[in-house]
């Protein structure tokens, strides 16, 4: 039976949207300064009116909210989703002002994949964007990055187990959630020790790869926070490759694997707990299949015939794979050469490697490595109690702080989810076919994945040229995907509640 | 959803809903302000998709049949060129365009990045190079960006004396050179080598007028946004 949603329901979802405005009115109003500084009015106009926007609302939505509310998980969820899509809406209009995007929906795309950390694009002559503009893009993905980090954190240690597989089903409604807020210190505390190292170390390589000083501070700026929040945003049309220098990819690469990394890993690390890391099952699947696809991928590239030498070969193979496992998006190579050029064998690695994605907890998206891991052991266990006497007892565990015994209920969310991504994904790819006609299956599946798995890499599919019915599917691809399918269906859930449930 | 239930009261949707009238609101008037076109195209007149006047320059796509691939030094200054190759073109089939002599047309954008002999550039051959100049300049929406790393030696690196940004079109080349899918100089890449070449466009700076409606708004709703942020901080206060 649904139950109508309360007064005190919708007022805590409103009080939570309104501090994610506040939030990005402010980071908005700091770009903003940035641009009048520089001279640039016009792009200074367009993030005012941007910035006064969330603000107003934020303002709004203080005056009407109830402070005394508690936060529950489900009120959270419904807030998450609410937050994204009011942001992205609220976000897209100084993009759209910027002149560099068709429509308002071009612009709220860009800012739904800057938000949810995916890195598609829909800008038009990227290559001709103020500098405020880049910086704006580029400030998207790191609220957005810290955003979900925070809400991973708050929302889905509070279900313990439960946020590994989304096993949702035994949550409490009226549990009582940390505090967000805290939650955003300390992910502020990682992000500013993450960027703060990444930022001046990309910058000296930039240095030294033969950018002048003022482009190197901001194309260091843009590329550390899109590697570090797994964004994938560039200030340049051809991306990574832009630079020609091996030390910026690989001073990339570290990034990537922090990004996508859990930020709880990384206060565990601060902590001086090291050697137990690798102990962490979800640590180790991730670094696996990184191996896994980096080595699939530089087979395939030898394969199809692209490159003939070694180096070359696992300089754009590893760069590529490590971008798609940890979801960030950032290439070395213009992305139609993917298609053309890369034969078929590494496409699908990088595909799989996307599906998969980062840690919980971290920026990265994807299905997570806890929850391919899981699966996996349970097709180990269900293989051993098949070869094994009726009689024996078979159990397996795994490691996540504690060990612990692996449940049915655990494969099976697990493979709910992988169900539930392989159907949406699968959905899209036909869609696309339908929509394109110039579009082949391999095509449509990456596009299709790197939106479902905020991945960003890709094959030349989404453009500003795609029909709005294409655009408005990929940008719910992307919400499903940043906020974990499971909170969507609870704000839909919520929706239908409120329309048809009992008083 | 939680332990002591209310239901919605009407206040509560009657805030929504005005909520979203002002959001509808504030979305119309933003659509107004946008920018007209400043019509100041900075396009040099040559369509990405079709081939100059110059016979040497004909456009070559995957389609036509291409010679077998050159495995001559790139630096042959007797080399004909196959024909006139677009970016596009090369992304699609670049194996077919692997180790041929070619011609490209381009504007220089970003950074010049000097390296030892010469310098690796970023050369746009999409519609804001060549037809209709940077997006600052009008509405024209063509798409993304298309172009190819190229690399100039020393003695044409001297051809770029300003590059494309967001207050420029930058210098437009024209240059003979070699298609390599795979450039170990790159660390495999796919480049085109330029042989020799021409400015056939100098840099132009983009007018971009100050939008004052725009600005105007901006003001207006920047004037609202504190007044009712600190007013909401009273009543917290008071609270």
């Amino acid at each position: 039976m649904l139950l109508r949603p309360s007064s005190a329901d919708v007022r805590v979802i409103v009080r939570v949207t309104g501090k994610s405005l506040y939030v990005l009115g402010v980071a908005t109003l700091a770009m903003a300064v940035l641009a009048l500084t520089w001279g640039d009015l016009n792009s200074a106009s367009a993030l005012t009116i941007g910035s006064a926007l969330a603000l107003v609302l934020a303002a709004g939505t203080d005056y009407v909210t109830d402070a005394r509310a508690a936060l529950t998980w489900t009120r959270g969820t419904v807030a998450a989703v609410t937050s994204w899509i009011s942001a992205s809406a609220i976000a897209a209009v100084p993009l759209y002002l910027s002149g560099h995007y068709g429509s308002y929906v071009d612009g709220m795309f860009e800012a739904m994949s800057g938000l949810t950390t995916t890195g598609l694009t829909l800008v038009q002559d990227l290559d001709h964007l103020p500098t405020a503009m880049v910086l704006y893009r580029t400030s998207l993905q790191l609220l957005g990055g810290l955003a979900i980090v925070t809400v991973g954190i708050t929302l889905l240690s509070a279900t313990s187990i439960n946020a590994a597989s989304m096993e949702a089903t035994d949550i409490r409604d009226a549990r009582i959630i940390p505090s967000l807020g805290q939650s955003w210190r300390r992910v502020m505390q990682v992000g500013a020790a993450i960027f703060g190292v990444g930022i001046p170390l990309i910058l000296i390589v930039m240095l030294l790869a033969g950018l002048p000083v003022g482009s190197a501070v901001v194309h260091a700026i843009a590329i550390a926070v899109s590697a570090g929040a797994t964004g994938g945003f560039a200030p340049m049309s051809s991306s990574v490759g832009y630079y020609h220098s091996f030390l910026v990819e690989l001073a990339i690469l570290p990034l990537m694997m922090a990004g996508a990394l859990s930020f709880l890993i990384h206060v565990a690390a601060w902590h001086g707990a090291r050697r137990k890391l690798l102990r962490e099952f979800e640590v180790r699947v991730f670094l696996v299949a990184i191996l896994a696809v980096s080595a699939i991928v530089v087979f395939g590239l030898g394969r199809s015939g692209a490159h003939t030498e070694l180096v070359p070969m696992l300089r754009r193979g590893v760069f590529t794979a490590v971008s798609a496992a940890t979801t960030t998006g950032l290439s070395v190579v213009h992305g139609r050469l993917i298609a053309t050029d890369w034969g078929l064998i590494a496409p699908a690695a990088l595909v799989a490697a996307m599906t998969i994605g980062g840690m919980t907890g971290s920026t990265a998206g994807g299905l997570k490595p806890l929850r391919v891991g899981l699966i996996m052991k349970g097709v180990v266990m269900d293989v051993r109690r098949v070869l094994l006497p009726e009689s024996a007892l078979v159990t397996e565990s795994y490691y996540m702080s504690r060990r612990r015994p692996l449940t049915h209920g655990h494969v099976r969310s697990a493979a709910t989810l992988l169900l539930v991504f392989l159907v949406a994904t699968l959905t899209a790819s036909v869609t696309i076919l339908f929509v394109d006609p110039n579009v082949d299956l391999t095509e449509a599946l990456f596009a299709s994945t790197s939106a479902a798995a905020n991945g960003g890499l890709t094959v030349g599919t989404i453009g500003p040229a795609m029909p709005v019915t294409l655009k408005l599917g990929f940008m719910a691809l992307m919400l499903l995907g940043r906020l974990e399918w499971m909170a969507v269906f609870s704000a839909v859930g919520f929706v239908v509640a409120a329309a048809r449930g009992r008083r | 959803m939680s332990p002591n239930r209310k239901p919605m009261r009407r206040q509560t949707v009657l805030e929504i809903l005005l909520a979203l009238v002002l959001i509808v609101a504030a979305a119309v008037t933003i659509g107004a302000v946008r920018r007209a076109a400043p019509e100041t195209e900075l396009g040099i007149g040559v369509d990405p998709a079709e081939s100059p006047d110059d016979p040497a320059a004909d456009l070559v796509t995957c389609e036509r049949t291409l010679p077998e691939a050159s495995t001559l030094p790139p630096d042959r200054e007797d080399l004909k060129p196959v024909g006139r190759v677009t970016s596009t073109a090369i992304y699609e089939c670049p194996d077919a365009f692997d180790g041929q002599v070619a011609v490209f047309i381009g504007e220089v954008v970003g950074d010049v990045l000097r390296r030892d002999g010469g310098a690796w550039v970023l050369m746009n051959d999409d519609a804001y190079a060549l037809e209709v100049g940077p997006l600052q300049g009008h509405r024209e929406f063509r798409g993304a960006n298309s172009g190819l790393t190229v690399w100039l030696p020393e003695r044409l690196v001297s051809l770029v004396e300003r590059t494309g940004g967001p207050d420029a079109r930058g210098d437009v080349l024209r240059l003979r050179g070699v298609v390599l899918r795979t450039d170990p100089a790159d660390g495999g890449g796919l480049t085109f080598r330029a042989i020799d070449g021409q400015r056939i466009a100098d840099a132009q700076s983009v007018d971009d007028p100050v939008n004052w409606p725009q600005a105007i708004l901006a003001i207006l709703v920047a004037i609202v946004a504190v007044a009712l942020t600190l007013i909401e901080r009273n009543v917290a206060r008071k609270r």
